[in-house]
């Protein structure tokens, strides 16, 4: 409990590195977010009223303080490009990528593991060999390259699928948003599968050859048994490490997958953000991610000390 | 595209799709009533309401929304889809009467009254609205005077005369007073969220980061538009949504040259293609001591091919026309005789020699995400090297572009790529070049020039006026104040299911979506 405790005051301390950290490098990148959309025949005095009316005249440290003070009082600030509140952006954004990254985090999963176990078994044999390279296919595809060859292949020739969007105007049918999710969700699940089943694979090789394994052999029991009984447990538990630093995905979106297939989520908010230099909307989302990140990694740690006693006893 | 609010007059020709050899069919086809379309959009929409909108996107959907009060297409007066009945001007143009049609109704149903168009009128000269364009509203610095004379007549009085003004005012887009009365900041009202218009299509639906939704205006005062609804799709990735395009996913959509042979392979669309009112040039710093030599500007328009460099850079002559005036074609008093800078190395070598410049090394700087400046950069890097100048190439991004352009003692770049939309009122184009505007990015500083636009602008179109803006043009290519590199043409992709389009693209960036249907 004591170490739980000093984790959260530790992160409460990364948090606010980060902020001035990402702060920090808003503020450097060239670029100016009212010059974004000037155009020639707006007058000086509107430019800068513009400015002094977006508090960019402040000096840097006067600027950070109030948004620091906003944000203790969960106040995000608004956006500088629609004037909306930031908290409001990400959270209608929130369930478009929810449903999508977490789909696809359960999917990569569930077929993760029974690949990763089956290749790690069957070592260099044909459909080990198989795996592996579509593995280093999935993990090497560049995203926005899969996602249009997709497109072109799915709506474009085969008309199956629709292209964009999350739903079709005016039709409100489960089946309708299945439709959309099923190729941004495939791009998804094709590379993260990948990874986790290198993962996976490996920790089964080193498993199976460890000790416990051998006297299981010895006392006959089934290679099945051993694999599932004993072996799945302990070569998951890398994925506890993945899958707690894949949690802020679930939040901050895939940006790339996002652009390619029209999904309304905070991947998209996120870019659009970025190309206009809107540092409130830009630190609203780093910091959801960042306290993700923060909360993924705690609760990694929290788990491995529930599942593996190792850690636990370790510790104590 | 970045929006370019244009103040004047066009004559824009719609070049259709016949002269790009493509089918004509969808324009003998019959419209069919009733239907939907998807048209892409890039972004999401910043702020719908018309006197605040500042990005393409927000423009392109308000004006499904709003009626303008007139616009100016071709030269002419244009009432068809305006609120105004006729805008008629006094002798020495002090004075302008706008006379409102009958039977005018705002989406809510209220009438739109002459007391509205005081309304707007007032919000766009009230410095605390902080409306960017209120400079629509001012003649010489000074705010017109607007007035209600019953309740269909306006009056607007100037503090001086201003041939210009009109140009201006057809920009300007009614908001209803009902709705905004008492507003202290109208720009930042959640009211924007829920837009009440007077354009033939009404406000149904927003989803941030999907679509943005209007419905037929039932009440609408033209012609019944044709379809239902319109679907702004929000779609940013320009390969997906030629894709979409091809799927059918979205059915219009402004493409840029780049995509024109993808999307016209796909043989699904017509591609309607117009005059965007752009004008492609290439400034000189004169910042700098060897760009204040006149020799040095003439060597450099001889050293350089400007039919190699169009359709090096534009990829196709039938995408831009060679630009040899700092107007448009379009313009009022466009010189279409000018003296042309034809290559010619030896003699650029000898203005250099004259000058007493050799081993020129100069900087030339360019938005670095625009693929056309980048080609017509590179090309003017090798073409230059020809006359044994050196020129380094200077990539910004955007908007530290428009801050380097807009630091009136930038020195850091000898020559720079830019683009100017200025419509058709000639006036318009003093921005570019007068001493002390803001957009004279080549820090040109001619006092008899600078008369020379003051003198256009007070004085009423006629032989004088014609003469005044003849010389303009000559004294600009004579001292090479300005090289204009081309007039590029836009495109806008339409599905072949759907027609009217060469209706619909009034002019440049000016839409009348009534006029989109569906082929039956």
């Amino acid at each position: 409990m004591k170490r739980i405790l000093n984790r959260l005051a530790q992160s409460v301390l990364i948090m606010f590195l980060v902020s001035i950290l990402c702060f920090a490098l808003t503020k450097a990148a060239p670029g100016d977010p009212v010059m974004t959309y000037v155009e020639p025949n707006m007058s000086e005095e509107y430019i800068e009223q513009l400015r002094e009316d977006l508090g960019l005249n402040k000096p840097l440290v006067e600027q950070y303080g109030i948004w620091l003070k906003n944000i203790l009082q969960g106040n995000f600030g608004n956006s500088l490009m629609n004037k909306r509140p930031v908290l409001t952006q990400i959270l209608e954004r929130l369930p478009a990528t929810i449903l999508l990254m977490g789909s696809s985090l359960v999917l990569s999963v569930i077929l993760a593991i029974p690949i990763g176990l089956y290749t790690g078994k069957h070592k260099n044999k044909f459909w080990d060999k198989i795996t592996s390279m579509l593995s280093f296919v999935g993990i090497s595809i560049p995203t926005f390259w899969f996602g249009i060859l997709l497109i072109y292949l799915l709506s474009v020739t085969l008309g199956w699928l629709p292209s964009i969007g999350m739903r079709t105007d005016g039709v409100n049918s489960f089946w309708d948003l299945i439709r959309h999710l099923i190729m941004p969700c495939a791009v998804l699940t094709f590379q993260n599968v990948a990874q986790y089943t290198r993962y996976i694979r490996s920790s089964t090789i080193t498993e199976l050859s460890s000790d416990y394994v051998t006297v299981q052999r010895a006392y006959g029991m089934s290679e099945m048994g051993i694999l599932f009984r004993h072996v799945l447990k302990n070569a998951i538990l890398p994925m506890i490490t993945v899958l707690g630093m894949s949690l802020q995905s679930v939040v901050s979106g895939a940006i790339i997958t996002e652009q390619v297939f029209a999904w309304p989520g905070t991947g998209q908010l996120a870019v659009t953000a970025v190309t206009t230099f809107d540092y409130p909307l830009i630190m609203g989302i780093t910091m959801f991610t960042a306290l993700l990140i923060v909360i993924g990694n705690l609760l990694a740690d929290i788990c491995y000390s529930i599942v593996d006693p190792r850690i636990r006893i370790a510790k104590n | 595209m970045k929006k370019k609010l244009i103040a004047g007059i066009l004559t824009a020709a719609l070049a259709v799709t016949a002269t790009l050899g493509l089918g004509m069919s969808s324009m003998a086809a019959e419209p069919a009533q009733g239907g939907n379309i998807t048209i892409a959009a890039t972004a999401d929409p910043m702020n719908i309401n018309p006197l605040y909108v500042v990005d393409q996107t927000s423009f392109d959907m308000m004006q499904a929304l709003y009626a303008p009060f007139f616009e100016i297409v071709k030269g002419e007066m244009y009432y068809e889809n305006g609120l105004c009945e006729s805008v008629t001007a006094n002798e020495d143009f002090t004075e302008v009467t706008m006379k409102l049609k009958d039977n005018l109704k705002w989406h809510d149903g209220e009438p739109i009254t002459a007391e509205d168009v005081v309304f707007t009128m007032n919000t766009v000269v009230d410095p605390d609205q902080n409306v960017p364009y209120q400079a629509y509203g001012f003649v010489d610095g000074e705010a017109v005077k607007t007035e209600a004379i019953d309740d269909l007549t306006v009056l607007i009085t100037l503090p001086t005369s201003s041939a210009g003004f009109l140009g201006g005012l057809s920009q300007i887009y009614c908001i209803p007073q009902h709705i905004y009365e008492g507003v202290e900041n109208i720009g930042e009202s959640e009211l924007n969220n829920d837009p009440i218009g007077s354009g033939p299509y009404r406000f149904k639906e927003y989803r941030p980061g999907e679509s943005f939704i209007v419905e037929r205006f039932d009440e609408y005062f033209g012609s019944t538009p044709y379809l239902d609804t319109i679907t702004f799709k929000i779609v940013k990735d320009s390969n997906t949504a030629n894709a979409s395009l091809a799927s059918g996913d979205i059915n219009a959509r402004l493409i840029s040259s780049e995509d024109y042979d993808i999307v016209n392979a796909t043989g699904k669309v017509n591609i309607v293609s117009y005059d965007s009112g752009r004008v492609n040039v290439m400034g000189f710093n004169q910042n700098n001591e060897a760009m204040q030599d006149v020799r040095v500007r003439q060597a450099i328009a001889y050293a350089l091919n400007k039919e190699e460099l169009v359709s090096f850079a534009y990829l196709s002559d039938e995408f831009a026309d060679p630009a040899y005036s700092i107007l448009t074609p379009d313009t009022m008093y466009y010189d279409d005789s000018l003296t042309q800078y034809n290559n010619d190395p030896a003699k650029a070598q000898q203005l250099l020699a004259e000058a007493g410049y050799s081993n020129l090394s100069l900087t030339l700087l360019y938005t670095s995400t625009n693929k056309t400046m980048e080609s017509e950069a590179i090309y003017i890097q090798s073409k230059l090297a020809e006359v044994g100048i050196t020129v380094e190439l200077y990539p910004l991004d955007e908007s530290t572009y428009k801050n380097k352009t807009k630091d009136k003692t930038a020195t850091d770049y000898d020559l720079m790529l830019s683009f100017y939309t200025l419509g058709a009122e000639p006036s318009l184009y003093g921005d570019i070049l007068k001493s002390d505007s803001a957009s004279n990015y080549g820090n040109v500083n001619d006092a008899e020039l600078d008369a020379l636009w003051e003198k256009g602008n007070s004085i009423p179109n006629g032989e004088e006026r014609e003469s005044v803006y003849k010389e303009i043009q000559q004294t600009v290519n004579d001292n090479m104040y300005i090289y204009p590199i081309a007039y590029s043409k836009g495109f806008y992709a339409v599905d072949k299911a759907y027609g009217g389009f060469e209706d619909v693209i009034l002019q440049t960036i000016y839409y009348d979506y009534s006029k989109a249907y569906k082929i039956q």
